[in-house]
């Protein structure tokens, strides 16, 4: 639609996979964190790589922002570090909801 | 993390009347002649409706004068939470680009005091999450918000309950309030079942939901608030000047089959729909009538 910007859909681990190469935003738990790549699980119980983040990942969970590479890799653009009281699990109904053919217009499409 | 807000917004937020915080006086002068033509007409029926940014934009893409519209329904105030993507100060304002992950749209704040823009650069560093209070604005064919409150996002659960509110408020706006009488179902359940457990705050919002809260709130042991609110919403205890006490309640809910709560649970689940605002107690603390939220 002329006018409206580019989305970067909220995603979890399956929804994820209908965005390879395309920006999207992954809401995550932190498992491990080595020199320059983050290994979290996702909303929905999936494990993803992120690999190129520069700032520093502090806290239990992230906002990450970035470009789906693989199908269980994110090379990040930027992240934002979360308050431990984020529920991922209100997280993953949104997700769930946002992809819902009678919503996604409203937040993808 | 204040959801306070919210419980004021509480069944006004669909318009008629109620919770509406005006622009401060100093700012009506700056909104112009389109601006004021627009407050004058609504007067009577301010509201305040949560917006996806794409969903604000596909809804108001073919409106020529200033009359905007979304779901059928007037749109006074909207409130968006996004990321400041990019942020401008300019003499007497700010202008900030909002990201919000379903498109960007431009934010103009006017700032009246120096102490007040000291403030800015701090809270709304690009990169940061904010919500946006404001009024939709057109200038060259291009629509922005023109902001009354931008407030940093503290706790992230803000934004996730915004996107799941937007959903809301949409649904019930073009499909009206859930049916009473009948538990949600379960597709429509899931998004609020799993909360309660997962975070405690969000008791307090689930009052902003108006209709849908008794449901949406229910505790898992069986859905006696949405069961208790169609036995108030019969046609023999809505004609009743009194409505009906809390015993006659639980009599019909066991003649409805739901013969499993006992009396104390039925006077709790009538207090608890009272603070929710879907009954009121008529000539004593036992008897109940429904409001019809």
């Amino acid at each position: 639609m002329a006018g409206i910007d580019e989305a970067i859909p909220r995603v979890n681990f399956e929804t994820m996979q209908r965005y390879h190469g395309r920006k999207v935003i992954l809401c995550c738990q932190i498992s491990q964190i080595d020199n320059g790549t983050v290994r979290v699980t996702t909303s929905d119980k999936g494990e993803v790589t992120i690999v190129g983040g520069s700032s520093p990942y502090e806290g239990r969970f992230a906002e990450v922002m970035g470009t789906v590479v693989g199908p269980t890799n994110i090379q990040e653009l930027e992240h934002t570090n979360l308050s431990d009281n984020f529920s991922l699990d209100m997280y993953n109904e949104l997700v769930k909801l946002a992809h819902k053919d009678a919503y996604i217009g409203m937040f993808s499409t | 993390m204040n959801f306070g807000a919210y419980g004021d917004a509480g069944a006004s937020q669909f318009g008629g009347g109620g919770f509406m915080p005006s622009p401060a006086p100093g700012h009506d002068n700056q909104y112009g002649a389109g601006g004021g033509g627009q407050q004058k007409g609504r007067s009577q029926n301010n509201s305040l409706r949560a917006f996806t940014i794409r969903h604000l934009l596909k809804e108001t893409a073919n409106v020529e004068d200033d009359r905007y519209k979304a779901d059928g329904h007037d749109i006074t105030t909207v409130t968006i939470v996004g990321k400041v993507t990019s942020y401008r100060e300019q003499s007497t304002r700010v202008l900030l680009q909002l990201h919000d992950g379903t498109a960007s749209m431009e934010v103009c704040s006017w700032v009246d005091d120096a102490d007040m823009q000291a403030q800015k650069p701090i809270e709304w560093q690009v990169g940061r999450y904010v919500r946006v209070y404001g009024n939709l604005k057109t200038f060259e064919g291009k629509r922005s918000i023109t902001a009354f409150a931008v407030k940093p996002v503290t706790d992230h659960n803000e934004v996730t309950y915004h996107f799941l509110q937007c959903v809301m408020q949409h649904l019930h706006l073009t499909k009206g309030a859930p049916p009473t009488g009948q538990p949600l179902a379960p597709g429509k359940a899931a998004p609020y079942g799993s909360t309660p457990a997962a975070t405690a705050p969000y008791g307090a919002p689930g009052g902003g939901y108006g209709g849908a809260a008794p449901a949406a709130a229910a505790p898992a042991g069986g859905d006696i608030h949405s069961d208790l609110k169609a036995v108030y919403n019969l046609p023999h205890a809505t004609a009743a000047p009194n409505g009906l006490s809390v015993e006659a309640a639980h009599a019909e809910l066991q003649r409805m089959g739901r013969a499993h709560y006992n009396l104390q649970q039925v006077m709790q689940a009538c207090e608890y729909l009272a603070a929710e605002g879907v009954l009121y107690s008529t000539v004593n603390d036992t008897t109940f009538k429904s409001t019809g939220a």
